[in-house]
């Protein structure tokens, strides 16, 4: 092969190298750690443009005056909205009311047999499966439309239309997955039929 | 294990061992100098994308990342003829374009098209007639698609379609001919599992 070409030498490789340059790196999305329920919810910078579109409290919905409510989405001083999961079988209702908000953001319950790959949006690493870590998430999320400066977790703001932020919800908890294509959904997940 | 480097510095860095690398690797399969250089471009932007989720822990490690995801890339467009430009948008990167006829050649002289194709000629005699004239057409006389769907009768698309499954057909014959190669540590370490 020919190897007395540099790399200066052709525009092409040139062309790209500036616009690598020009672009700013992303930082790395950050783990999620376990956390139990009843504890305070985790920061996760990042969520999806409907997220900013909410400009009122959602009403918490409470499953029994002495329990904890069942699901729950709420809007903080800070602009950022925690999504709380108490119990699995409310996963639907959650999702009729992140529907109803126009907020990408669904919460997929992990059960027996769904252990379909689904390929993240826009990415071309192998697909993910759904089955979630044993005590690898929180029972409530917070989701950030903003990235704090010098955060270490990526901007999830602009989730398109067509394309969903999915929490796998197990007795875990919820765990990000990853923005997906409705289209590429495995059927176990029911994202297809609410959006 | 130490935690990997996903700086954009270390990006800069996989581009200067792994760019003209690549870009041989997809003119050499793509036998298009054109389609290749915006394939390659597609390539690194998805690779910038997804570098901060890169669990790559060494330099070669790095660059089979990047071939694979030149390879997925290279089989959707073998499958569908059109080059998915998702990446480059999203990151409202263009792809490089080449100034004149000398720019082409160069990159052809690098991918030593010359001494491929009589490889080329007979791995094309082995390929479904439809193929083969849309291979001899886009890659062999170099014309443009429009034209070629016009030689065929049929759409543009077709033709891109043609061409690309007729390449697919024979991207295996070529590499068998004169295989890319990785770092040295991917090289052994392929052949220590063959």
């Amino acid at each position: 092969m020919n190897d007395a070409l540099e790399h200066d030498d052709h525009s092409v490789l040139a062309t790209m190298r500036e616009q690598i340059a020009a672009t700013p790196m992303l930082p790395a999305p950050r783990r999620l750690q376990p956390r139990f329920l009843g504890t305070r919810p985790r920061v996760l910078a990042g969520a999806s443009a409907g997220i900013a579109a909410l400009s009122a409290t959602l009403a918490l919905i409470f499953a029994g005056a002495s329990s904890p409510p069942a699901f729950a989405v709420t809007t903080n001083p800070d602009g950022t909205t925690t999504v709380t999961l108490n119990a699995l079988s409310a996963a639907g209702a959650l999702n009729a009311k992140l529907a109803a908000a126009d907020v990408h953001v669904r919460v997929a319950p992990v059960v027996p047999g769904c252990n379909d790959p689904v390929q993240i949006a826009d990415s071309d690493s192998p697909p993910a499966t759904l089955q979630a870590e044993p005590q690898g998430g929180a029972n409530s999320l917070q989701l950030s439309s903003t990235i704090a400066s010098g955060s270490s977790t990526p901007d999830q703001t602009n989730v398109p239309a067509g394309q969903t932020l999915v929490l796998a919800a197990s007795k875990s908890g919820l765990q990000v997955v990853g923005q997906i294509n409705q289209s590429t959904a495995p059927a176990c997940v029911g994202l297809a039929s609410d959006q | 294990m130490s935690t990997p480097d996903r700086s954009k510095r270390a990006f800069e860095r996989l581009y200067e061992r792994a760019s003209r690398r690549l870009l041989i690797h997809l003119v050499r399969r793509l036998h298009d100098v054109e389609v290749a250089t915006e394939l390659w471009a597609e390539c690194w932007a998805a690779a910038f994308s997804g570098w901060p989720r890169c669990r790559a822990n060494s330099p070669a490690e790095e660059e089979a990342w990047l071939f694979g995801i030149a390879r997925r890339q290279l089989a959707a467009y073998y499958r569908t003829g059109a080059i998915r430009r998702r990446a480059l948008e999203r990151l409202r990167w263009e792809a490089p374009v080449l100034i004149d006829g000398d720019e082409q050649e160069q990159l052809e002289r690098m991918a030593e098209l010359e001494e491929l194709r009589p490889v080329l000629a007979q791995a094309l005699s082995t390929l479904p007639h439809k193929r083969r004239r849309a291979v001899e057409l886009r890659i062999v006389a170099g014309l443009p698609y429009e034209h070629v769907a016009a030689r065929l009768g049929c759409s543009e698309q077709a033709a891109r379609a043609s061409v690309s499954r007729g390449l697919r057909s024979l991207a295996k014959q070529i590499d068998q001919a004169q295989p890319i190669t990785l770092t040295k540590e991917i090289s052994d370490e392929r052949r220590s599992r063959t």
